[in-house]
């Protein structure tokens, strides 16, 4: 069996892809980009087939591994869209978890309408994926600042229906995390690695939308009357960045690859690469690198969450969150 | 056709063959590191050439015709990661059988195959590499070391330097400028040169940590036949830069992992030795060279699948230099006082990885410009 994502598997990532794309086109990375109702493309998805990737072909599912998976995964991680597909993925993929009494309710939990979606995830608690504000609960569209008032802060989207207990951490707009009280996972170690390296995968894919952003920007950005894409210092940290992507890639498919043997390694090495990946994305951008607006931080956060996920991954005792006193 | 995999019949089969002959004829082989290019490294790497040779272990991917074993890629990389795994040292001729073996075949006459393949392959004939000048390091076409075309034989006039086993070897293949007026990249050849005749004068270079394993050569007025040209005159460049791209690909990138890998193996003995500090260090840089052979596998099962591989194994170089300094760094700083000498060469050593085979700066050139398409720096 081949180590990497096989042609077939590529193509389907690659069809999957050009779906987000088409669905995605004209939308701009930003506060309104989270807030957005994505229900309609929710149901595109699923209506396509694609959250039975990792269901076998036998049960009418696309079949596809771990490995394959990844690109699949990568692919989605450039949109950074709030809805929870990764583990959507890996826990239709288990038969017991499709088959199970009560599973439904937690499938359906991944299916979001309207509204907050918490996704249960074994031994994990919870992600908090979508954040579009209940209709009844949407906010007034908010009248235009003064001529020449201070700029109000942007407060991020309102969260509804939290379950009692649950703390909330909205660091990252497209993926929020959250733990209630009492839930009790169901702390398999297999599903737990599975997650773990879609995320990875997640994280490659969110790494590889910031270095393209970053790059463009190169291209277009001029200082001393040239492009900074012609400057050296800029040339070679974009190599740079561009080392730890394509590592940050194979980290995740050696990931792949270790699961169910072992906890997969390279889960932490690809969070760590599209990390730094995004680093080096700002820095590029400068100044603009660190503007809200430009939203390279939105990857960042992303990415910084996926590895407070991972951790807990492999270390399940530990709370993916702590409550604040 | 179906594409090879690291976990297909004839990979598990071979496999299988190379652990128990490793098991069996390691344990006879002593252990030496007396530093890089020291008579104890070369007698031992000139050992284990031997062993490979009559094990047929030797040219596992040349054409059994030329006296390989007509295997692929997957089991050259195969072949080092278990030579890792088991704590096997690397032959003094596997890079002159990979690099310049590789070339002959490809390109060579069958005069040039028949003389220098035979030997080549056991280890009997050492080579060098007559590539760098003083005042052509990173920028190597402007190699201004002169082949004069007098009848049927060049007489050769300039300096190389940097060049390793200089003073070992029997035969040198060398770039040579043999057009004065044709423009850059259009006026260099590559031949092969006989290092035991006069005219040719070696003189140890001392490096860093004290050794000398690499050289200047002299050349004034020494012969080569135009018979022992490689390709047609002035289409040395284009040999060159196939000879570097293997150099900076998988093949050499497995060769790294294995010395690296022994790097990390003594590490973590000193490190127990030495009270077991910095754990997570030792696995965050054992995790960061298994990504090595990972990349490598990724790169060569891709490109067995037709797709482009080059993008990504652009970035090997970059990878394994900087791991190996940042290994060695480490290793040096255990303190260990046991393998005090060790450590201090292999650190000292570590620094010139970033520097050979096309410095980090290079890498990043390519990468950005070649493989990103960036614009490109403007010729001075």
């Amino acid at each position: 069996m081949p180590s990497v994502v096989t042609e077939q598997s590529s193509e389907v990532a690659a069809a999957f892809a050009e779906l987000l794309q088409r669905q995605l086109r004209g939308s701009v990375l930003g506060d309104d980009y989270f807030r957005a109702d994505r229900s309609g493309l929710w149901t595109v998805i699923a209506d396509g087939g694609w959250l039975d990737l990792a269901v076998p072909a036998a049960d009418g599912g696309a079949g596809l591994t771990l490995t394959d998976l990844t690109a699949v995964a990568e692919a989605w991680g450039r949109h950074l869209i709030p809805l929870p597909l990764t583990p959507t993925l890996v826990l239709r993929g288990i038969p017991q978890l499709r088959a199970a009494a009560g599973t439904a309710d937690m499938l359906t939990a991944a299916v979001p309408g309207r509204g907050v979606q918490l996704v249960p995830l074994p031994g994990l608690g919870e992600v908090r994926y979508a954040a579009w504000p209940e209709p009844e609960t949407a906010r007034e569209p908010e009248a235009g600042p003064e001529p020449g008032a201070r700029p109000q802060k942007q407060e991020g989207p309102e969260l509804a229906n939290l379950p009692p207990g649950l703390a909330a951490d909205e660091f990252a707009p497209s993926l929020r995390l959250g733990q209630a009280q009492g839930l009790s996972g169901i702390a398999d170690a297999d599903v737990r690695a599975q997650l773990a390296v879609l995320w990875a995968a997640e994280a490659a894919g969110a790494a590889a939308a910031a270095f393209q952003l970053a790059f463009d920007y190169a291209g277009q950005r001029v200082a001393f009357g040239r492009r900074i894409a012609e400057f050296q210092a800029v040339k070679h940290r974009v190599a740079d960045m561009y080392e730890q992507l394509e590592l940050a890639r194979t980290a995740a498919l050696w990931a792949a690859n270790t699961v169910p043997r072992e906890y997969p390694r390279g889960v932490r090495l690809a969070v760590e690469l599209a990390r730094e990946v995004v680093e080096g994305a700002i820095q590029v951008m400068g100044g603009m690198g660190f503007t809200w607006e430009a939203g390279v931080h939105f990857y960042l956060r992303h990415i910084l969450i996926i590895g407070r996920l991972t951790r807990a991954a492999g270390h399940p005792a530990e709370p993916v969150m702590r409550r604040v006193a | 056709m179906t594409a090879r995999t690291f976990d297909d019949s004839a990979a598990v089969s071979f496999r299988g063959e190379l652990r128990d002959w490793l098991s069996a004829v390691l344990p006879g082989l002593a252990a030496a590191h007396g530093g890089h290019g020291s008579d104890a490294d070369v007698a031992l790497g000139k050992r284990w050439d031997r062993l490979l040779f009559e094990a047929g272990y030797a040219g596992l991917s040349w054409p059994v015709e030329h006296g390989g074993r007509g295997l692929g890629v997957v089991e050259e990389v195969i072949f080092y990661e278990e030579c890792a795994r088991a704590g096997a040292p690397d032959g003094f001729s596997r890079f002159t059988q990979h690099m310049l073996g590789s070339m002959l075949i490809e390109f060579g006459t069958p005069d040039q195959r028949e003389t220098h393949l035979p030997p080549m392959l056991d280890g009997s004939q050492i080579w060098c590499q007559g590539s760098s000048e003083p005042e052509a390091g990173s920028d190597l076409a402007a190699v201004s070391t002169l082949a004069e075309r007098q009848g049927d034989e060049y007489r050769i006039y300039g300096r190389k330097t940097w060049t390793s086993h200089a003073h070992l070897a029997h035969w040198c293949w060398l770039l040579a400028k043999t057009d004065k007026q044709a423009r850059l990249h259009h006026n260099l050849s590559l031949l092969l040169l006989d290092m035991r005749q006069p005219g040719v004068q070696v003189s140890p270079v001392r490096q860093i940590t004290g050794a000398s394993g690499f050289n200047e050569v002299t050349f004034d007025g020494a012969r080569v036949p135009v018979a022992d040209r490689v390709g047609a005159e002035n289409s040395g460049w284009a040999l060159i830069r196939w000879t570097l791209a293997r150099e900076r690909g998988v093949y050499q990138s497995m060769r790294r992992y294995l010395e690296v890998s022994g790097y990390l193996r003594q590490a973590r003995e000193c490190q127990r030795e030495t009270g077991g500090n910095q754990a997570g260090l030792a696995d965050e840089l054992g995790d960061r060279l298994e990504l090595v052979w990972w990349h490598v596998v990724r790169c060569v099962e891709e490109a067995a699948m037709g797709r482009d591989s080059r993008p990504a194994e652009s970035v090997l170089k970059l990878y394994w230099s900087q791991l190996w300094q940042r290994i060695a760094h480490f290793g040096y700083d255990l303190g260990c006082e046991a393998h005090r000498e060790y450590w201090r060469e292999v650190y000292l050593y570590s620094r010139s990885t970033t520097i050979w085979a096309g410095t980090s700066e290079i890498q990043r050139n390519i990468i950005s410009e070649r493989v990103l398409g960036m614009p490109r720096m403007a010729a001075g």
